[in-house]
């Protein structure tokens, strides 16, 4: 699924959260979004994922506003926030399940079987989530936006709380995600990590894009130059 | 069909965690019982012999007893972003509502069947009429109470101070429900069947209508956050 934002804001209390933000998501690409804190990333991943609405502009998924695609456009978004989505009192099968009844998974329990697998949590798939530790939950809200095979990822932070090893393994994850054809949107302040499969980055401050360019060639600390120039420049212009 | 499997989804998943934690269906029966036996405790046995304090203690119980459950239920999606979780699911959002009214109805169902019976043999009343005319009534009273505390929930879940301002905020919205529950029971009782309290059944329908149907229509809005 493609999806484009046309010039899209999101104002509140006479705030910009969002200011005129154009930019694409192709199948198969990899949109790295990068930012300081209370840029408006995790905002625009929300607007992106419907559950926010733009005061101003457009947003089409393959060429057809949201409007016109109903709760079914939904069924395409794999969605993971900075908050987990999860039922602490609930265990690591149930939330699973749960979810993919929401989404009306064929062949539910097989699928909630081998994603367990996938996010090594077999040993504690009877346990409650609460039970957890960070990086643990951090795979099952993971394995919660996959449950229902999306063609859209929305990652909010993803590598937040996993270790050395389990960082590894998402950046895999995520490149066959991409090879299936998944548009993946990736926010990270550790973007060093996703850095690798990143096709684009995008710099977003203030609520306003402030960069958007192919990733392909260039190396991290190129970027990272360019990110700290950026955003200096934005706080300066901010305050001045 | 994906609709109604996200409903039953929402369902299955509060009675999950109802069996796990007990807050929304055990604290209202306990809560229902302690207040049955602070008017034991309150009147003299002549008084709590009498069929008017016999309405007033069990509508007492019921209604205070119900706001415990009924905070829970948006209250429960509160902590950790729960509610976006079910706001991404591809059915329409009214779904949401109809799920979360309908098990706060069913709570208070199972609540009520418990304490009912009780309230009959402690204030030492009989039925009056038969039991269909007693489920029509508590049902509709119950489900008004769901329609419009399941509403309020939504909107206290959106607000810092949200499960202290709900009782304020839902009291005032249930007035015609308690004054109609008040004259149907005392119908029931007298006249074995609502007969002169008839025009009261008719409000709860009516009301039952609009705090189930436009709820149902605007919550997408009243859940954006």
């Amino acid at each position: 699924m493609e999806i484009r934002l046309r010039d899209v804001s999101r104002r509140v209390d006479g705030r910009r959260l969002l200011d005129g933000v154009t930019l694409s998501l192709r199948p198969g690409e990899l949109l790295l979004l990068c930012g300081p804190n209370g840029a408006g990333k995790s905002t625009l991943l929300k607007v992106i994922a419907g559950l926010l609405a733009p005061t101003s502009g457009d947003i089409a998924y393959d060429g057809r506003p949201a409007a016109k695609w109903g709760p079914g456009l939904r069924r395409h978004l794999g969605v993971m926030l900075h908050e987990s989505l999860l039922y602490d009192e609930l265990t690591v099968w149930d939330n699973l399940v749960f979810a993919g009844r929401l989404f009306g998974v064929d062949g539910l329990a097989a699928r909630a079987d081998a994603l367990v697998d996938e996010v090594g949590l077999r040993l504690v798939a009877r346990e409650p989530c609460g039970r957890l530790s960070r990086g643990m939950k951090q795979r099952v809200s993971l394995a919660r936006a996959l449950i229902h095979r999306p063609s859209v990822l929305l990652l909010d932070e993803p590598y937040s709380g996993l270790d050395a090893r389990w960082a590894g393994w998402l950046t895999d994850l995520l490149a066959r995600e991409r090879e299936r054809g998944a548009g993946i949107v990736v926010v990270a302040h550790e973007w060093r990590l996703a850095w690798p499969l990143a096709d684009r980055v995008a710099v977003i401050n203030r609520g306003r894009l402030v960069m958007l360019k192919d990733a392909g060639g260039r190396s991290a600390a190129d970027f990272e130059a360019e990110y700290r120039q950026l955003v200096i420049a934005g706080y300066e212009e901010g305050s001045g | 069909m994906s609709y109604g499997r996200a409903v039953a989804a929402i369902i299955r998943k509060d009675f999950q965690l109802e069996w796990r934690t007990g807050e929304a269906l055990l604290t209202p029966v306990l809560l229902s019982l302690l207040l049955m036996l602070v008017f034991v405790f309150a009147l003299p046995p002549s008084a709590l012999r009498s069929s008017d304090m016999f309405v007033a203690g069990l509508w007492t119980a019921v209604f205070f007893s119900g706001t415990v459950g009924l905070s829970r239920g948006f209250g429960r999606e509160r902590p950790d972003g729960r509610l976006l979780g079910l706001l991404l699911a591809p059915v329409d959002r009214g779904a949401v509502f109809l799920a979360k009214a309908l098990v706060s109805f069913l709570f208070m169902a199972i609540s009520a069947s418990a304490t009912i019976p009780a309230f009959f043999a402690v204030f030492g009343q009989s039925p009056g009429a038969p039991v269909w005319r007693w489920a029509a009534v508590v049902g509709l009273v119950l489900l008004a109470y769901s329609g419009s505390g399941t509403l309020l929930g939504a909107v206290a879940a959106q607000l810092r101070a949200g499960e202290v301002l709900y009782p304020v905020l839902l009291f005032p919205l249930l007035v015609p429900v308690v004054l109609a529950a008040v004259h149907l029971t005392d119908a029931l009782l007298v006249e074995g069947g609502w007969g002169s309290a008839g025009v009261w059944m008719n409000m709860l329908v009516v009301y039952n209508i609009l705090f189930w149907g436009v709820p149902y229509l605007v919550f997408e809005y009243v859940v954006e956050v």
